[in-house]
């Protein structure tokens, strides 16, 4: 095809370009900080009425029902409320909310991962809930270490309405056949296990180095090193303890040769599957994946769950809240009733049964569903112990494109442990 | 050299070279094109019959060519649990419009651009192909403002706008290649006697053309029918969601249901394979009349 | 024959004639082309010059304290010291140029063998196209599943003739992890190539074949000579697009390793994606993305006057 684009051609549209750059030149403001609601956020009267938006990421079968029975709870104990959500793919979920907090256009209400929470609010994408929460009667009834990660400078941001307490599911039945006569309770002992349980065609554990495998690592080296950041959010992280961390957790793939060959890329899908197959004995997780388990594996026989190993200086498990926010102050106060319906244990309770999701209400740890069913005595006992992690700004990055990244190259041979914990020290000190 | 010059040259219509050597390369020939056919079919294939397959055998038999048994339960489940009917109804309408809206102005720019010789032709054809350079990640956000500022979040006109952007390039490509091998002097005389430049387009250039709007339109409706990440981005209910995002939506947090996946998959391959079973054949065998000369 | 039919007729229709014949006015084409002008530019310009303003800022979304400042050339020259840089560029090129180039052997040779008389020969011609109508998000979650070291169908049927891809599997290993993602994309895009270039060997005519053959030009004088030349147009429009494509689009490399493992699959659009939607750098984010498109646009240039100047 000829083509000439003469000079003239050429000239004029660069110039047009570069017009309009100069014209442009503001890049776009930063999202308006959301003004502050009224005095007080309470909860909107029993027979208010109006339409409430809301953003989450449950998406799968299980937490699609889990979702229904809480939106129906909502419903009758609000009727003239209308809850209009939208769910969005979890990958995706960022994307979005970055997008419309930069476009002023967020819907009312909104899913809030702790996890998160510092980078809606660094968007000013989040209205903080202080003055709903000290007038709610519910308040009571939530452990103030759940609540510390959706604090931020004297402002709280979201309220949980179920949480992640982090075990490791293990074959009984292996156990078992070795002699054991309970899990491994600290890191040395797991390593262990893991060896023993590895002969043949199965091994010990599932490892996870393919995506989400960062934050798994990022548990291990908090486990060595204490806390990643003290009170005042300065970094606390030390080198050696990054070190030991990241050896003893590699040498279950490097050194026991515990872990199967493909650790280097399984993702969830893979580490479940071996698991569930019988590739592999012990699997790191936590209270969110237990239907999955308990779909294919028969609870007692086959599979049992136990806290997360410990190490000499902390425990390697956490808890992790997830809970509403309110993202637009201009329908707060409907909005608010919908975070403290779904804060409060009912509602939390009928949501364990469809997906085995824990509650974070007090009370609805205590029910008898959950209380008195043993595969559960795992999660009571993580809860007394286990701790919220310190989410810092830039925490996702640091987890998903360091550590991970680091991870993946020293079990594949790419780097060494000296320069791996030094770059995922000196990543992690960048953000502060 | 046409067959009859042939003829007389030589006296002889067929080529030397012996029967039994051609027919050897056809066989050899046919053996490939079995090979690419067990290529390009296998894996659908293999996710069709996963898609028949219990989720508890796929999950414990992954890779066993024997299955425990034949379900439905999947597609079942698929289309009531998930609003799938209305996904692909979404995704048919805003195909659709994608596809005459983008035609439509890619035929008249590209007719413009074949017939008219004028200064800046060059930059303008650039300009085009410029549209699909510019990455994704740039146009998300200026997009997603556009089209809120213009109150149309969450509809089909939405994506059908944004679809015809990307599209619209190729397509004006293509076209011009078919409009520049069919000889300006037919449009002239109609124009002669009487007729307009519009006119002389429809009535005697169009007609001509046909496989290639039919080529075109295939492939902006393949683009806009498989689009993910800008449906993610301007849907938010069934009012306008598209099925890749219903695919996605399939995938739990901790699930990840193969079967659905592959029965979702199966469903939404199914009208574009009709699709071009009608209009393939006869856009194939038209594509050779219309050429792609320059 | 117009200039016959010029003199013979009176001054004024002729003037007319003149005018319809010679192109002189073409207000007529602008008013065609103005519409889809407008929506392109309209989409496309604006947010090309808000990206070049973003990457000439700082802008990290989550990080409110560091303001908006303008900071000139920081983040290109950031581009320079990033190591990731260089690795994502290094595998863009592979990614675009192996993978046109194979795309183009594939679909050429399926051309090639769709192009014969055979009754039925359209199902062929059909089977041969599938690829193609699957979505990225399908093909990508489908191979995944068909080449899992463990419980993959294709690590099994490859095994039992001897090729071994279990054990790390090849999207694990930071070696094949990219060629692995290549012939995905291969697998899915040399139909693409296939029809138009199917569509170009329709176009000549059969005779052509018998005549250079009976001239005594043997099948690859025939092909070098004769299809060539014809194919020439089509070749040059599809390969651009194609490439064009690849440079641009991070879905399947997204949906298929992220990046991973490590950093040996990161290209250059994916790496833009992830700065901006994950670090929230959308200042950086730009500047990669500007820089992405300016070498595309290059290399678009350069391979249009490449192709004029041969035609010449």
């Amino acid at each position: 095809m000829a083509m000439s684009i003469d000079r003239r051609g050429f000239l004029g549209l660069a110039g047009i370009a570069g017009a309009s750059l100069f014209l442009a030149g503001c890049v776009g403001q930063a999202a308006p900080a959301p003004s502050a609601p009224g005095a007080s956020l309470g909860p909107a009267a029993a027979d208010a009425t109006g339409n409430i938006s809301y953003w989450n990421h449950f998406t799968g079968e299980d937490e699609r029902r889990g979702f229904e029975a809480v939106t129906k709870g909502f419903a009758e104990a609000y009727p003239g409320l209308k809850l209009k959500e939208e769910s969005i793919p979890n990958a995706d979920f960022m994307t979005k909310f970055t997008t419309a907090a930069q476009a002023g256009s967020l819907p009312d209400s909104v899913m809030v991962h702790a996890n998160r929470v510092q980078d809606m609010v660094g968007m000013n994408g989040l209205v903080d809930l202080s003055s709903a929460m000290d007038s709610w009667s519910g308040a009571s009834d939530i452990e103030e270490k759940l609540l510390t990660p959706f604090r931020r400078d004297g402002a709280l941001y979201a309220i949980p309405c179920t949480m992640f307490v982090d075990w490791f599911y293990y074959r009984a039945d292996w156990l078992e056949e070795l002699g054991y006569s309970e899990p491994p309770k600290t890191w040395q002992e797991f390593r262990e296990v893991a060896k023993a349980m590895t002969s043949g065609d199965r091994y010990g554990v599932a490892l996870r180095g393919g995506a989400g495998g960062g934050e798994p690592v990022i548990k291990m080296i908090r486990g060595y090193n204490g806390p990643l950041t003290d009170a005042d959010g300065a970094p606390t992280l030390d080198l050696e303890a990054t070190k030991t961390a990241l050896d003893e957790y590699s040498a279950l793939y490097l050194v026991d040769k515990s872990a199967p060959p493909s650790a280097p890329a399984d993702g969830y899908n893979q580490i479940f599957q071996s698991f569930l197959n019988g590739q592999t004995g012990m699997l790191m997780h936590h209270t969110g994946s237990l239907k999955s388990v308990t779909d294919v594996l028969k609870t007692g026989e086959q599979v049992l769950t136990a806290p997360m190993p410990t190490t000499p200086v902390d425990t390697t498990g956490w808890l992790q809240p997830m809970g509403n926010g309110i993202a637009s102050p201009d329908n707060a106060s409907s909005a608010v009733s919908w975070v403290e319906y779904w804060g409060s244990s009912d509602p939390q309770v009928e949501l364990f049964s469809a997906t085995g999701y824990f509650p974070s209400a007090t009370s609805g740890q205590q029910s008898p569903t959950i209380a008195e069913d043993p595969i559960m005595s795992a999660a009571n006992e993580q809860v007394k112990v286990g701790v919220t992690p310190e989410y810092f700004n830039g925490m996702t990055a640091w987890q998903d494109n360091s550590v991970l990244v680091q991870f993946q190259s020293l079990l594949v041979g790419e780097t060494t442990l000296d320069q791996a914990a030094q770059a995922i020290v000196d990543d992690f000190n960048k953000n502060f | 050299m046409s067959s009859t010059t042939a003829l007389i040259v030589t006296g002889r219509k067929h080529a030397r070279r012996p029967a039994g050597y051609r027919r050897s390369i056809g066989v050899l020939g046919d053996i490939a094109l079995g090979a690419l056919m067990v290529v390009a079919l296998f894996p659908i294939l293999w996710f069709t019959y996963t898609s028949f397959r219990h989720e508890s055998d796929i999950i414990s038999n992954p890779t066993s060519f024997i299955p425990a048994g034949f379900t439905m339960e999947n597609f079942v489940a698929t289309w009531n649990d998930t609003g799938f009917p209305k996904l692909l109804w979404n995704s048919l309408i805003t195909s659709g419009l994608t596809v005459i809206v983008s035609l439509t102005f890619a035929t008249f720019a590209a007719y413009a651009l074949s017939r008219a010789k004028f200064r800046g032709r060059g930059v303008v054809q650039i300009t085009y192909l410029a549209v699909r350079i510019v990455p994704g990640t740039l146009l998300m956000f200026p997009l997603y403002m556009l089209i809120q500022q213009a109150g149309i979040l969450d509809t089909h006109v939405a994506l059908a706008i944004t679809y015809t952007t990307f599209t619209l390039p190729a397509a004006v490509w293509f076209m011009k290649g078919f409009f520049d091998a069919i000889p300006p002097d037919l449009e002239n005389a109609a124009r002669v006697d009487g007729c307009t430049r519009l006119g002389a387009m429809f009535r005697i250039v169009l007609p001509l053309v046909r496989p290639g709007l039919a080529a075109s339109g295939i492939l902006i409706a393949i683009e806009a029918w498989n689009d993910i990440l800008f449906a993610l981005l301007l849907t938010s209910s069934d009012a306008s969601r598209t099925w890749p995002v219903g695919l996605r939506l399939l995938i739990g947090e901790f699930q990840l249901p193969w079967g659905q996946l592959a029965a979702a998959t199966v469903l939404s391959i199914l009208p574009v394979v009709i699709a071009f079973a009608i209009a393939g054949r006869a856009m194939i065998s038209g594509l050779t009349a219309g050429g792609l000369k320059d | 024959m117009n200039d016959v039919v010029m003199t013979a007729t009176s001054p004024p229709l002729s003037r007319l004639k003149r005018r319809l014949t010679s192109n002189g006015s073409n207000a007529w084409a602008w008013f065609l082309l103005i519409p889809s002008l407008l929506l392109v530019a309209g989409i496309i310009v604006y947010p090309l010059i808000m990206g070049v303003s973003l990457s000439l800022h700082t802008v990290v979304l989550n990080r409110p304290d560091l303001g908006r400042p303008f900071v000139g050339l920081d983040n290109y020259i950031a581009m320079f010291r990033d190591p990731v840089m260089g690795t994502a560029l290094r595998n863009t090129v592979v990614y675009v140029v192996v993978g046109v180039v194979l795309q183009f052997i594939v679909g050429l040779i399926a051309a090639a063998l769709l192009n014969r008389k055979r009754r039925h020969i359209w199902v062929a011609r059909t089977v041969v196209m599938l690829p193609w109508f699957l979505p990225p998000i399908a093909a990508a979650y489908m191979f995944a599943f068909m080449i899992d070291p463990r419980y993959g169908v294709l690590t099994k049927l490859l095994g039992a003739i001897g090729i071994d891809i279990g054990g790390q599997g090849i999207l694990a290993d930071p070696q094949l992890a990219l060629w692995g993602a290549m012939a995905v994309e291969l697998w899915r895009s040399y139909p693409f190539f296939a029809l138009f270039l199917l569509a170009g060997l329709q176009g000549i005519p059969g005779d052509l074949a018998e005549a250079s053959s009976l001239d005594g030009a043997n099948g690859w004088q025939h092909f070098r000579f004769i299809v060539w030349p014809l194919l020439r147009p089509i070749v040059f429009i599809s390969t651009i697009l194609e490439a064009i494509r690849l440079a641009a689009s991070p879905v399947m490399i997204l949906l298929l390793t992220n990046g991973g493992p490590g950093d040996s699959t990161q290209v250059l659009s994916l790496y833009a994606f992830q700065q901006a939607y994950q670090r929230f750098d959308f200042g950086y984010a730009s500047a990669i993305s500007v820089a992405l498109l300016v070498m595309v646009v290059g290399f678009a240039i350069v391979y249009v006057r490449a192709n004029s100047a041969r035609e010449k």
